[in-house]
């Protein structure tokens, strides 16, 4: 593209950009950044990258274990579990379910809690005083807690589990959009644009959305997190996901009776979900962090 | 400050409204008829059906069938148990103390290595310590907690053979529960040998407390180093160090002390972080506590359990909270004013 | 109390700092036996239930028989019945009972008066007469029903105090089998009186009072059940001074407290990993033979599966040779009949169940079974002898099913809902199997698949057939085994014919225990004993 900037004159990016390229100097943040959407992808494209299906059963080849082992198969790169799955097409079908679906229900959690958390953070008064009770109440319930209610409630299950998770996110994006648009409606910049005549909507809009944007990521990368790990841990209770789904908590439930003869069975499930949580996290710092020295 | 209190006790009190219309809705929305899910007795007659009806004034609109559940509540009746069969109050303050004593080893052991580590690299902030133990507890932060418990019960258990995987006690030791707590109840029982009794209850806590404590720890560290560090810039600290004392001195007098106040309030976060790690851990390690108690609950469909676990935790939770928030503002008293204005 | 504390502190920062210190002569470990089971019982009266998990917490350990069976040989031992009687036309049984049998002296009950016939017509009474004031109080009695025992016993009679006859409705040889099965446990007239009193006759199941070599000292659900000694055991007081049952549900933990020395005794141990126990010095594995038969049972009142066809086309869908390997890890024989090749009534000459998931399409498509059928698999959350692991097993049924274009899901209950829920009566299908307590075939034929079990509530198909009554009706008064044998046979091609159940496996079943735990009675017919029990 042709420089059209015929003053010589020097280029200051701006608040996103800065705040990315902080981002691109902290190199865990940056490379668990590469793992993340690495996940994503897997998710997306896992019928297309899996060797098997999640659910084909080889009988001849059962409790394989990993092929760098003596034992093991190279046609089952992670080894197989005991009715002859194998082991890395249900890691990679895995991610689309407890990956996948987490970053799906934090995304409509948001969509949800943002827009009740603009409700309550522009109103005032009795309204708001109830409003922000109700969800004070809810989070000072533990999220694990609370979906295991709920799930009871519903009765176990993957959809209820996920329509769990979101009760649960939902109140938190509430909290938090509320905290921020509330702390961003005193600044001043605000009551100019108020003097100008802009209404609420439009003050809403183009004046504290923006600056509010990168908050809500990072309660975003939060609410991954809390979903990956609500999601796994009812999995594992055996309150989640049904019994021979390749989500990873259930995986790792269902092969507990094997962990003397199949340690593998336990392991790679435990690194993979590890590593899920590590990136998200690690993601989220490095957010948090740039966003923090870019305001420094 | 007795409004700063009475603003607390009315956020309690109108938290735990909502919290008991909760449990008392689930009595209607739990499968099945709703005296049967209240009193928790499944084989009933006909006449004593409707005369628990009329006992517990289900017969009558909403309104008045809150209240009177209230009322049950605030007695302690809390009904039966559909599987146990016995009184839920009892089988409550059987686990609870399970479910407490474990909770405060953890907390201690995280508070003993949380908040040193979080000093430590608070002070030496961007250095290699403080790297060394950031990534660590990140990397313990993001291990799910009941892969820990597997791996440790893998590794100590089952390879070493060096501790028990299950319950507080070794079964055969026949120690009575006067106060639920083991260490306390091996203490007031009459049973010989207690040396080895106290050893074995011992080597039961260490998996269950490691596992526990481990999110916790992690919260902690970053608290505690995110604290130090803005003690550490703060105005004060420059003028101690400008009178001349010795840095360990600054450290004792000034940074601990001020650095732990401001993270008080966020006690509450870790709480809640311990209670969900405890109901995991306890499902791994047969710890009778309220966990395990629940997630049996849940698999047996045991509603008037559910109910009632639900209700006296999440009480319990807010209760706690808002205790912290007052003991921080009567040591702290800057916070009183904020939440005036 | 202070001083109790102080010591409290003392002791526990001695623990901590002697952790790797062995304290001398602790003898409590050597008085003792843990034995990991696999869940909670439903009360502890086995004549109230078929369950195994109940019988094993409570026949041997809590009661005594009349008369006793010798495991392998067959023979009957006198118990508390010292002699007994057959009359020539066998249709009056007198019984010459012990003296000085003292029943528990626990914390809820003192007994003033040893065991006698009171005793015995109280146990009996109980569960045969519709009036007597303990009937009621259990919900069923499903062993006495299914073989309608009420209506094969006409009357018992106290002769003098410690003699009894029992009167029967026609000539009956069968009746000492059942009277050595652990349902026949004796109970206390006088513990019920006493009961009936306080109006607490509920107790009765659940606070047991017995003559047996061990009292019920405490019994938390999902946690343990505790026993200590009758140190008044008419046969000698145990060796052991205390038995207590961890209840520990998953197979795999019970495999690592056996590792790790928490259990002494477990039930059970993961097929998947026996491979592992024999390699392990200090573990020993007992077993017996395949006197069970896993099946799953199809919900016969429930359309469609009330057709034959439906029923045949479905069995005919599953691939069992990959169950026997991936569940029961080559424990177990293929099961072509239920009553298992173990026993003189099987029915060798039943053609192998057919593997076809063609044909079974196309038999489903005649059935107008729509493409996209979905029926639930439910499936106890428990591991018996005849499936280790129900779930996984669950698992394989569904994805045989997948392929014949049939969804299902898998339901899974903990033991004592799952039976509520299957009261109900409202499901497709479930895994289940039978365990046999009686040595005879119609043991297998029965208390499962009768019209009375039907009404007892333990014929999971809910399967009634006149015709198939009549044949082991006609067994069981066939004078002589070779004729029963034919009548037999003949039921067992009518259950193929009819598949109410599609049989699954025999297993054998294991108990893995600590070498040092020796003399715990594991054996064919009969509940877990722990009387002989011995820990060095």
């Amino acid at each position: 593209m042709a420089n059209n900037n015929i003053y010589d004159q020097n280029e200051y990016p701006g608040p996103y950009q800065l705040t990315w390229s902080k981002f691109k100097s902290d190199h865990p943040a940056w490379v668990c950044f590469y793992l993340v959407m690495g996940f994503i992808f897997v998710a997306l494209f896992a019928p297309l990258i899996a060797p098997y299906s999640a659910m084909a059963q080889h009988p001849e080849a059962t409790l394989l274990p990993p092929s760098w082992q003596t034992a093991g198969d190279v046609s089952f790169l992670l080894g197989t579990d005991d009715l002859g799955r194998d082991l890395l097409s249900r890691l990679i079908y895995g991610a689309q379910i407890t990956f996948g679906l987490s970053l799906l229900v934090a995304l409509v959690a948001m969509i949800i809690g943002v827009a009740l958390g603009a409700l309550a953070g522009a109103s005032k008064g009795l309204k708001s005083s109830v409003f922000n009770h109700f969800f004070d109440t809810i989070l000072s319930i533990p999220s694990l807690l609370l979906a295991i209610i709920i799930v009871a409630v519903l009765g176990p299950g993957l959809s209820n589990t996920i329509w769990a998770v979101l009760l649960v996110l939902v109140p938190q994006f509430v909290h938090s959009t509320r905290i921020a648009i509330q702390a961003e409606l005193k600044k001043e910049y605000v009551t100019a644009a108020r003097l100008d005549g802009a209404n609420e909507w439009q003050i809403l809009k183009n004046s504290v959305f923006p600056n509010i944007v990168e908050t809500l990521i990072l309660q975003y990368t939060l609410a991954v997190s809390t979903a990956i790990i609500d999601i796994a841990a009812l999995g594992f209770l055996g309150l989640g996901a049904q019994q021979g789904s390749p989500e990873w908590g259930a995986m790792l439930s269902e092969s507990i009776d094997l962990i003397y003869r199949a340690s593998w069975l336990i392991t790679l499930p435990g690194v993979t979900m590890f590593l899920s949580l590590l990136s998200v996290n690690t993601v989220g710092h490095g957010l948090r962090h740039a966003l923090k020295s870019r305001s420094e | 400050m007795y409004i700063y209190l009475l603003r607390r006790l009315n956020l309690l009190v109108t938290t735990l409204f909502v919290i008991s219309v909760f449990s008392f809705s689930l009595g209607h929305l739990f499968p099945g008829d709703p005296v049967v899910n209240f009193s928790g007795q499944q084989s009933l007659t006909f006449e004593e059906y409707d005369v628990l009806e009329k006992k517990l004034a289900l017969d009558k609109p909403y309104m008045v069938q809150y209240f009177a559940y209230l009322e049950r509540m605030i007695e302690g009746d809390f009904g039966f148990s559909f599987s146990s069969e016995r009184h839920i109050s009892d089988e409550f303050l059987r686990v609870f103390p399970a479910t407490i004593e474990l909770s405060v080893y953890a907390i201690l052991v995280a508070l003993c290595i949380g908040l040193p580590l979080g000093l430590l690299a608070g002070l030496k902030k961007n250095k290699v310590v403080d790297k060394v133990i950031f990534s660590l507890s990140t990397i313990a932060n993001s291990v799910p907690i009941f892969w820990i418990g597997l791996l440790l019960i893998l590794l100590f258990s089952l390879n070493l053979g060096w501790l028990p995987i299950s319950g507080r006690l070794n079964l055969l030791y026949e120690i009575p529960a006067h106060t639920g707590f083991v260490f306390i109840d091996i203490a007031l029982s009459d049973i010989d040998n207690k040396p080895a009794v106290y050893q074995n209850a011992f080597l039961h806590l260490i998996l269950p407390t490691i596992t526990l404590a481990t999110l916790p720890t992690t919260l902690l560290i970053g608290m505690m180093r995110s604290s130090v560090i803005s003690v550490m810039n703060s105005q004060f600290i420059k003028a101690a160090r400008t009178k001349g004392l010795s840095y360990y001195q600054l450290i004792r007098r000034h940074v601990v002390k001020n650095a732990i106040l401001p993270i008080l309030p966020q006690f509450g976060l870790l709480f809640n972080t311990l209670m969900t790690s405890a109901m995991i851990t306890e499902f791994i390690f047969s710890w009778p506590g309220v966990g395990y108690w629940l997630i049996e609950a849940i698999y047996q469909r045991d509603y008037p359990v559910i109910q009632t676990a639900l209700l006296i935790v999440s009480a319990f939770m807010v209760f706690l909270n808002v205790l912290l928030d007052i003991i921080h503002s009567l040591l702290n008293p800057i916070v009183r004013k904020d939440i005036h204005g | 109390m202070n001083n109790q504390i102080c010591q409290c502190v003392f002791y526990g920062l001695l623990a901590m700092l002697c952790c790797g210190c062995e304290f001398p002569a602790d003898t409590t470990f050597k008085d003792g036996i843990i034995y990991c089971s696999e869940g909670n019982p439903d009360s502890f009266n086995p004549q109230t239930t078929t369950n195994h998990v109940t019988l094993d917490a409570s026949a041997h350990q809590i009661y005594d028989r009349l008369i006793e069976r010798e495991p392998y040989t067959g023979n009957y031992l006198p118990g508390l019945a010292l002699s007994w009687q057959l009359s020539d036309d066998k249709q009056t049984l007198d019984l010459t009972l012990r003296r000085d049998v003292a029943f528990h002296t626990t914390k809820y009950f003192m007994p003033s008066r040893p065991f006698n016939a009171d005793d015995v017509l109280f146990t009996f009474n109980r569960w045969r007469l519709k009036t007597h004031a303990f009937y009621p109080v259990a919900e069923s009695y499903p062993h006495m029903q299914s073989y309608q025992l009420r209506k094969v016993i006409t009357d018992i009679k106290k002769l003098s105090e410690y003699k009894v006859r029992f009167t029967f409705a026609h000539s009956n040889h069968d009746f000492l089998s059942h009277l050595a099965s652990d349902y026949m446990s004796i109970l206390s007239a006088e513990y019920a009186k006493a009961l009936e009193k306080l109006d607490a006759k509920t107790q009765i199941d659940k606070l047991p009072i017995g003559t047996g070599p061990y009292l019920l000292v405490d019994y938390i659900k999902d946690e343990y059940i505790r026993f200590k000694a009758h140190s008044d055991y008419w046969q000698g007081s145990s060796t052991l001074k205390n038995l207590v049952f961890d209840i520990t549900p998953q197979s795999s933990r019970r495999l690592a407290k056996l590792v790790t020395g928490e259990c002494d005794v477990v039930a059970h141990p993961a097929a998947s990993e026996m491979a592992l126990l024999q390699e392990k010095a200090n573990i020993a594995l007992q077993s017996k033979a395949a006197e069970n038969t896993a099946f799953w049972a199809f919900n016969t009142n429930k359309p469609p599966f009330d057709q034959i066809q439906v029923r045949r086309a479905l069995a005919m869908a599953i691939d069992r040779q990959s169950i026997y390997r991936s569940i029961f890890y080559g424990t177990a024989f293929p099961a072509e009949s239920v009553v298992a090749s173990s026993s003189w009534g099987h029915h060798s000459g039943l053609p192998k169940l057919e593997y076809n998931p063609e044909k079974a399409a196309k038999l489903l498509a005649q059935a107008n079974i729509p493409q996209n059928f979905s029926l639930e698999i439910w499936s106890p959350h428990i591991e018996r002898a005849y499936a280790p692991n129900s779930l996984k097993m669950a698992e394989l049924i569904r994805s045989d099913l997948a392929r014949v274009g049939i969804k299902s899901t898998i339901v899974s209950y903990e033991w004592s809902t799952l039976r509520r829920k299957l009261a109900e009566q409202d499901y497709d299908t479930v895994l289940m199997g039978w365990t046999a307590d009686l040595p005879s075939p119609d043991n297998y034929l029965q208390p499962v698949f009768s019209c009375a079990a039907k009404e007892a509530g333990i014929n999971y198909a809910n399967w009634c057939q006149p015709e198939f009554d009549d044949l082991i009706n006609s067994a069981m008064q066939a004078p002589q085994n070779e004729i029963a044998q034919g009548f037999y046979h003949q039921a067992q091609s009518l259950l193929r014919q009819e598949m109410p159940v599609m049989p699954i496996a025999h297993s054998m079943s294991f108990l893995a225990k600590r070498r040092h735990v020796i003399n715990v009675k594991f054996v064919p017919f009969s509940a877990i004993s722990f009387k002989n029990a011995e820990k060095y």
